[in-house]
């Protein structure tokens, strides 16, 4: 009877395990034994199995320190402006303001939109001779002449940083206001009733409160921004000279413009080593959430 | 990531054959003078898979075309055509080769030859035609075709470049002759440079085309990429160092800061949108300035030079793989594709200059004037090494000149950094 019931239970997920064998973990495991070797689309004839040379290229060469740094200031700073904006506007949005849906509305659009087509219109907004932000800025003096922010090495990364906040930032809010309607009121009026002022209140009744969504959302908002593509790639392509050549770029170029599988496969199992430790952090975060 | 893009590049090309009504009876024979000694076509239906690079209206209404005057010659041949972005092309043809989900025949950049020959995937041509048929094409453009003794693919399209400006601009400022020399380039250019517009139009963006837009003042100035036997990179000389140099100053001084990440198309677009006076560009050009902006004065003349009157002449080709089932029928198409009459619709479509011999002394060509400056300097255009290693010799140069307009770097160091990756490149 029990065998049965395993046996049953087991044809239920079958399905899903072979979809899942077939599109996550065969392409895994190709990838480990891809790193492996030598494969250069162009040059066919030096295929070959060569160890572990291009994990000792990678960790030698500055060119990974130094992509894996931008990679970090990128992940880091989207993170906190996303986490920090979305806490304040999902305080906005909790008080019932006249106009509290005309504002979130704008707010989704950011979200609603394909990230890239987002991307686009931010690459031309920030256009040196066409873009309308130069324009603002100069008519208004804050800038003396037209700024071409994709150019210079600082504002390009700037820009990348403030536009992949800006799609991911919505998503926040929701969640937030979503766990924001979880804190019982009565603590904030047993609070106002021992006479604190707004900021007591957030420091002692609403982050504790979010804590754990806090923690959460960090953590995924970590490992998506760490993996972040498609918003680089269309408004700087990783550059200009390297600007903003993230781990998830340099994966991308060293792959599909030289041709070099096995290292661009090596340099992604890199890459999925540092994020496994943020997804570990994560599923311990979530354990700790059931004990709660 | 690579199991994903293997997987939607051959769904992508997967390819249905349509079954096509024969009546049968037909002379399957080509439809044109020249005999190529191998004219027993099958009779039997056949479906070519075929790539073209490019992908904006003009082209597609040319091929579509073709194609179907093609099929009315050849009932039995139907053609499948796919349009390819030309800065995706490349990539897809590599893809393509490593997956074995080639098409039969693909029109091609010249630059790209040589590096899809060294992975064995192109199908040499010597002995699909007869001793005479080389003579009916320009020799400089059969040139590009050759690599290793073999003919690798046939001309489909040849191009030099000039420079385009603003003749209404020059006029304001009393300017009466087109810069000749590098010297008067940057004085003109900087004339027009006021912060609302620009001097010159200028490539940067690190890809294929900022080496496109660099090379002719490389070579103006005497330099070279290669060493004749194309065993060392010289782009660093003092030639080319003074080449950036000078590529460098004219955009500091008289080109808009964001040209570091412009496009070929991005400096057509800001000499189409009045941003700046001059720019260099290939014969399509002024059909682009009939359709935008067709009240604008321009005129064509040549690069300004140092040392010696250079443009650069590029040649496409269309190839045929050496993993096509249906090769006589591919040839077929190739031998149709860049026949004489096509060749002289195609330079009338498209602004391309003619490849074939015999239609360079076309009345109509004669008589348009931008044709015959771009006729005329074809005897001064130099084309790129034809080598495998060309494609990333070509990505390691685009780089240099993008770091010394950052100014990350000097031009000499930027250029010796280069030429140093590119000698272990080549030693490999």
């Amino acid at each position: 009877m029990r065998k049965k019931d395993n046996l049953t239970g087991f044809l239920f997920i079958l399905p899903a395990l072979i979809v899942l064998l077939t599109v996550v973990f065969y392409p895994l495991l190709w990838t480990f034994w891809l790193s492996f070797q030598e494969k250069i689309l162009i040059a066919p004839q030096r295929d070959g199995f060569i160890g572990v040379e291009h994990y000792q290229g990678i960790f030698q060469s500055d060119v990974f320190w130094r992509f894996l740094g931008i990679t970090l200031i990128f992940t880091l700073s989207s993170v906190a402006i996303k986490i920090i904006f979305g806490l304040v506007g999902a305080l906005l949005l909790n008080k019932n303001h006249p106009g509290t849906n005309v504002y979130w509305s704008i707010l989704v659009i950011p979200w609603l939109i394909p990230s890239v087509v987002g991307a686009l219109i931010w690459r031309w907004m920030l256009h040196e001779q066409f873009g309308i932000i130069n324009r603002v800025f100069v008519h208004l003096g804050v800038l003396e002449s037209a700024v071409p922010w994709l150019s210079r090495e600082f504002t390009a990364l700037l820009s990348v940083i403030i536009v992949d906040a800006w799609v991911g930032l919505p998503f926040m809010i929701i969640v937030f206001l979503a766990g924001l309607k979880t804190i019982p009121s009565t603590l904030y009026e047993a609070a106002k009733v021992d006479g604190a002022g707004f900021f007591q209140q957030l420091r002692f009744v609403t982050i504790p409160g979010l804590k754990s969504v806090l923690l959460v959302m960090g953590t995924l908002s970590l490992i998506g921004t760490f993996n972040s593509f498609n918003i680089i790639y269309a408004m700087t392509g990783g550059g200009p000279v390297n600007a903003t050549n993230t781990l998830v770029i340099h994966i991308y170029r060293t792959a599909f413009t030289q041709y070099n599988f096995g290292l661009a496969s090596a340099l992604a199992v890199v890459t999925f080593i540092i994020i496994s430790c943020f997804v570990i952090f994560y599923i311990r975060q979530l354990d700790k959430e059931g004990e709660m | 990531m690579k199991k994903f893009t293997t997987l939607f590049f051959s769904t992508a090309i997967l390819l249905t054959a349509a079954a096509c009504n024969n009546n049968d009876g037909n002379e399957a024979g080509s439809g044109n003078e020249n005999e190529s000694g191998n004219n027993n076509a099958a009779e039997e239906d056949v479906t070519l898979s075929v790539w073209v690079m490019g992908t904006d209206e003009y082209w597609r209404s040319y091929h579509d075309d073709l194609v179907d005057r093609f099929h009315e010659d050849h009932p039995n041949i139907t053609v499948e055509l796919d349009y390819i972005p030309w800065d995706e092309g490349e990539s897809q043809l590599i893809n393509s080769s490593a997956n074995n989900t080639l098409p039969d025949v693909s029109t091609i950049a010249g630059r790209w030859t040589a590096q899809m020959v060294a992975m064995d995937v192109v199908e040499p041509l010597d002995d699909y035609y007869n001793e005479a048929y080389p003579e009916e094409f320009v020799d400089a453009a059969w040139n590009t075709t050759q690599y290793e003794g073999s003919t690798w693919g046939l001309p489909a399209g040849f191009t030099t470049t000039g420079l385009f400006y603003r003749a209404d601009w020059f006029e304001e400022e009393g300017i009466e002759e087109p810069p000749a020399t590098w010297d008067e380039l940057l004085e003109t250019a900087k004339t027009f440079t006021d912060g609302e517009r620009y001097g010159f139009g200028i490539v940067g963006d690190g890809s294929m085309e900022t080496t496109l837009f660099w090379a002719p003042f490389l070579w103006g100035n005497g330099g070279d990429f290669l060493t004749e036997d194309m065993t060392e990179a010289v782009f660093n000389s003092q030639e080319g160092v003074e080449a950036l140099e000078f590529y460098t100053e004219l955009y500091r001084e008289a080109a808009p800061e964001g040209s570091i990440n412009n496009s070929r198309g991005d400096s057509q677009n800001l000499f189409l949108a009045d941003s700046v006076a001059m720019t260099t560009v290939g014969p399509w050009f002024p059909k682009f300035i009939e359709d935008d902006a067709p009240d604008m004065d321009y005129g064509i003349t040549e690069y300004p030079v140092k040392e010696q009157a250079a443009n650069l002449g590029t040649a496409d080709h269309i190839a045929m793989f050496n993993t096509s089932e249906h090769k006589e029928a591919a040839w077929t198409f190739m031998e149709y594709f860049t026949n004489e009459e096509n060749d002289l619709t195609w330079a009338k479509h498209q602004g391309f200059i003619p490849y074939r011999s015999a239609n360079l002394t076309d009345d109509e060509i004669l008589n348009d004037p931008d044709m015959a400056f771009f006729l005329d300097v074809a005897e001064d255009a130099v084309s790129y090494p034809t080598l495998p290693e060309w494609p990333q010799i070509d990505q390691a140069v685009a780089d240099a000149v993008q770091q010394a307009l950052m100014g990350a770097k000097s031009p000499e160091e930027a250029l010796n950094d280069a030429a140093e990756a590119v000698n272990q490149l080549l030693e490999n």
